[in-house]
């Protein structure tokens, strides 16, 4: 038995007050914990297990009048892999190049380039299918994230109208480019709880909700376009490669059905992608429309009554013009004003430009949209120029007349020709459904165009300057143009190179479209509007006539049915 | 009156009478019940729900008191003459594991007899070294002799070095804190305490020249956990954020994202502590520690209350013991101690431990039993 002194008691007081302390201790320690530093604590918690995760969203489609795409967003996938979590650089290199599609080498090149980063792209913009094919290799720090992939159905056919989009899904070029804010999606973002691995757990409430891009819709028709690119592409080939662009464009509503340009490129394929390819030529690609100007020089004469529509002009092969001296390619006699469009007669046209009054036909040509861009937004358009002197000499004057002096770009110079389809209004251009198009403007007094139409439905005739653009059962009214180009110093006789170009109306009698075609320096014995596009044109009113249903207008197909209101 | 009587209450005053006549003491018994059942409801999710690890838990605690229930029912008398039995069995089972043990991690701790459970010695050892030592010193006049003292010290280092050589820093403390607290209780002189604290002062540097290169490394952690978050620094980091996350209601029982999100290691084991923070805040910590204080309250006032001298140091040392346990574990995971690997006494998921754990308790029980002979 021991004895309880007072010595053990106070020991034992002790022991409990040292107990005591240590208990204190440990409750305030977590009091510390969890209450005091408790906000510090868990940010620290949560900024480990919760992280911020993109929620894709796509870029809105485009798609032709019919609803058919032009461009549209896929889902895709995007192989990522951290260098400092990866293996040395052993056989998974090859494995994950092979399943990748990535050259081996390049990829074990950037990797060594990459070392001491935390990330770097293996490749982008894949299929799903691909990517699962690398994941499942299962190589440590390789990652798969989504994103979205661009798809260009119609490739290389609509290739210059819809442009494409970088690797960033931002647009680079044509109405991905032009459009790029409007059809750009929102992405979204929400929390996730992750686990040590990184494994996603579950989502957590918050983060943002995405938004997908908007849709455009274009007037486009998507077998017009194919038709239209196909004919270019012909014309361009029998000319020996020249470049060049077609457009088709509605006569009454002034919508583009199609708009091609040639050399093209297969969007889905960036080593495709060469600036001479991607160039949109039917607005960027300026030239002298030459005589495709000839019947607005006609036309206004006759509505200043300068012209008569019987009237005869004596068209010799040398018309001199002040100091120098305009040549046709040969003497056509007398001819009226009929004949004048049909010959495409220069000096007949010199000689009525010079009844005009000095700068109204430049005028006119402002109003029927010269210089004046077609208002697309498309980049790389180029609106053009017309010359504007204080004082116009004759010679000027009469260049004017048959097309030299200003330049357009193809569809300027289609918007321009609407006049002829809806008695002197020009319509404007609409590429995009749903914006609201610009008002008609007025060029020719009513009963002018009609005339000038008339006129022109004699140029695919027999004795035209294009009766290839002529097919079976169908009029056609146009014009030829095909200007000498404009070198350094002027126009050189030596080795001359060509804007050759047909813009016309279909059917003539009543016509539903216009289409205009250019040939860029065409090369060989073949460099005239009516020989190298007009059968382009003839190529794609073929084709529009069964696309669009359009009735044949010469059932006998030989008489020139020339309309006489 | 009568009815109340005859119902409910006359079947609860007849309670304790039995539970005294199997020599248990009814309010010890209710706090470690408590304290086993908060453990179990805690161990569920921080095993991430897995019923298997919580059956089996239960098994091992219910073992446990098995062998509470065994202690109790063996007179003092047997206790003390087996005590130099099962010590000299436990030191050789030390050396055993040292030659022959399983383990992992670069440490022996296990023995894999075939045909018994795997086991670890080390725990065994918790209860006899403090039943040995406190054997010693019931034999010989009080206060102690410095003789008698330093026997008691050999009794008390020889399986601590054995431990710590597996190598177990924490168990190994454990050990030496229960045979020491038999000491100190026996009364050992304040000039010697002084001079014993001021001899580990200067042993502390030659204690780490000892070390194992992993034990220096959580030394230096404890010091500076920021010093290496992402390798050893992580536990005792993802601990406290753990703990800190609960705030002082918790975010809800299977509710912790660091404890179900694999964050925390040994979440189910030496860390649950941290999961039973964030779940359920500091408000279920103060409700363990209160089931703990309950429990270390009444083992010492049995201590007290022991009329024999073996029967206090040893019901004394136990409690101490026990409190040692709660006190590193917790102060472990909440980063006021080194990461020393002491499991949270009755709650940490692990057989071996529990078990020794409730045999304790059992001979804290059982040293009443000399009492009521003595006054009867």
């Amino acid at each position: 038995m021991v004895a309880r002194t007072a010595a053990s008691i106070w020991r034992l007081r002790v022991a409990y007050i040292a107990l005591l302390c240590l208990v204190v201790a440990i409750v305030s320690r977590l009091y510390v914990l969890q209450v005091s530093d408790q906000q510090r604590l868990r940010s620290w918690g949560e900024q480990i297990s919760v992280r911020k995760e993109v929620v894709p969203a796509f870029r809105g489609s485009i798609t032709d009048r019919n609803g058919r795409p032009l461009a549209m967003s896929t889902p895709g996938m995007s192989l990522a892999v951290d260098p400092s979590k990866a293996p040395p650089a052993g056989e998974w290199l090859s494995l994950v190049a092979e399943e990748a599609g990535v050259d081996m080498t390049r990829l074990a090149a950037r990797l060594e380039k990459a070392e001491g980063r935390r990330f770097m792209y293996i490749r982008r913009n894949m299929t799903p299918e691909h990517a699962s094919r690398v994941m499942d290799l299962g190589v440590p720090g390789v990652t798969a994230s989504r994103e979205a992939r661009r798809f260009y159905p119609a490739g290389e056919a609509a290739a210059h109208v819809v442009g494409f989009t970088d690797v960033d899904d931002r647009g680079r070029e044509g109405l991905e480019l032009a459009f790029d804010d409007f059809m750009s999606p929102k992405q979204g973002s929400r929390w996730v709880l992750v686990d040590r691995p990184q494994k996603a757990v579950r989502y957590l409430p918050g983060g943002e909700s995405e938004a997908f891009g908007h849709d455009i819709q274009l007037t486009l028709d998507l077998d017009m376009q194919y038709a239209t690119y196909k004919a270019l592409k012909a014309a361009a080939i029998k000319t020996r490669n020249s470049a060049g662009s077609a457009v088709v464009i509605d006569a009454r509503t002034g919508e583009v059905l199609a708009a091609a340009s040639f050399p093209s490129f297969n969007p889905n394929e960036i080593s495709t992608r060469t600036p001479e390819r991607t160039r949109p030529r039917f607005v960027a690609d300026l030239f002298e429309p030459g005589s495709a100007i000839k019947p607005f020089t006609i036309a206004l004469a006759l509505e200043q009554g300068k012209l008569g529509l019987n009237e005869v002009i004596q068209t010799p092969k040398l018309y001199k013009v002040g100091r120098k001296t305009i040549s046709g390619p040969r003497d056509y006699g007398e001819l009226d004003p009929a004949g004048i469009i049909k010959n495409s007669s220069t000096v007949g046209t010199a000689k009525v430009a010079l009844r005009l009054e000095p700068g109204d036909l430049a005028d006119r040509l402002r109003m029927a949209g010269f210089s004046q861009d077609v208002g697309l937004s498309l980049p790389a358009e180029a609106a053009g120029r017309l010359p504007s002197p204080k004082r116009w000499s004759e010679i000027e004057q009469a260049t004017l007349a048959y097309g030299y002096g200003l330049n357009t770009n193809v569809l300027q110079l289609a918007r321009a020709y609407t006049v002829f389809a809806n008695d002197g209004e020009m319509r404007s251009i609409q590429l995009v459904r749903g914006l609201p198009p610009a008002d008609p403007v007025r060029v020719f007094q009513p009963g002018i165009a009609p005339e000038v139409l008339a006129m022109m439905g004699l140029v695919t005739e027999q004795g035209g300057t294009a009766t290839q653009a002529k097919i079976p059962g169908y009029s056609s009214a146009g014009k030829t143009g095909t200007a000498i180009k404009a070198g350094v110093g002027g126009y050189s006789e030596e080795a001359r190179r060509y804007d050759a170009s047909f813009t016309g109306l279909f059917p003539a009698s009543n016509p539903r479209l216009i289409v205009s075609v250019v040939m860029h320096d065409p090369k060989g014995d073949q460099f005239y509007g009516g020989n190298t596009a007009a059968p382009a044109f003839a190529d794609i009113t073929r084709e529009a006539a069964r696309i669009l249903n359009i009735r044949p207008d010469q059932v006998d197909g030989l008489v020139a049915k020339v309309v006489k209101p | 009156m009568s009815d109340y009587a005859a119902s409910g209450v006359e079947g609860y005053r007849r309670a304790p009478g039995m539970l005294a006549r199997a020599g248990l003491d009814g309010p010890l018994l209710l706090g470690l019940l408590g304290i086993c059942a908060f453990g179990l409801y805690v161990l569920y999710s921080a095993s991430g729900q897995d019923m298997d690890r919580v059956h089996s838990q239960a098994i091992r605690l219910g073992a446990g008191f098995g062998a509470m229930l065994l202690v109790t029912w063996v007179r003092p008398h047997w206790i003390r003459l087996l005590t130099p039995l099962g010590y000299a069995a436990g030191i050789l089972l030390l050396v055993a594991v040292l030659v022959a043990g399983t383990g992992a991690k670069g440490a022996q701790r296990w023995l894999d007899f075939p045909g018994l459970p795997r086991f670890q010695p080390s725990e065994l050892l918790k209860v006899l070294v403090p039943l040995m030592v406190a054997l010693w010193i019931s034999r010989h006049r009080l206060p102690v002799s410095i003789p008698t003292a330093l026997v008691a010290l050999a009794l008390v280092v020889i399986p601590v070095v054995l431990v710590a050589r597996q190598p177990d820093l924490g168990t190994s403390l454990l050990i030496a804190a229960s045979g020491i607290f038999v000491i100190l209780l026996a009364g050992l002189k304040w000039r010697w305490i002084a001079a014993a604290g001021a001899l580990s002062a200067v042993a502390l540097p030659v204690l780490w020249m000892g070390m194992r290169d992993y034990q220096r490394q959580r030394v230096m952690t404890f010091l500076d956990p920021e010093s290496d978050p992402l390798g050893t620094g992580w536990n005792i980091i993802q601990s406290k954020t753990a703990i800190g996350a609960g705030g002082l209601s918790g975010k809800g029982w299977l509710m912790g994202s660091q404890a179900q999100l694999d964050f925390l290691p040994e979440s189910h084991t030496d860390f649950i502590l941290a999961v039973l923070a964030e779940e359920l805040g500091l408000v279920g910590v103060l409700v363990l520690m209160s089931l703990y204080l309950f429990v270390i309250a009444r083992g010492l006032w049995l201590a007290s209350m022991a009329h024999e001298t073996w029967g206090r140091l040893l019901a004394g040392a136990l409690t101490l013991t026990f409190f040692v346990y709660v006190f590193v574990n917790i102060g472990m995971v909440s980063g006021l101690l080194p990461v020393v690997g002491v499991p949270l006494p009755l709650v940490s998921y692990g057989g071996t431990s529990a078990i020794t754990l409730l045999l304790s308790f059992g001979l804290i029980m059982a040293t009443q039993k000399e009492k009521r002979v003595v006054s009867l």
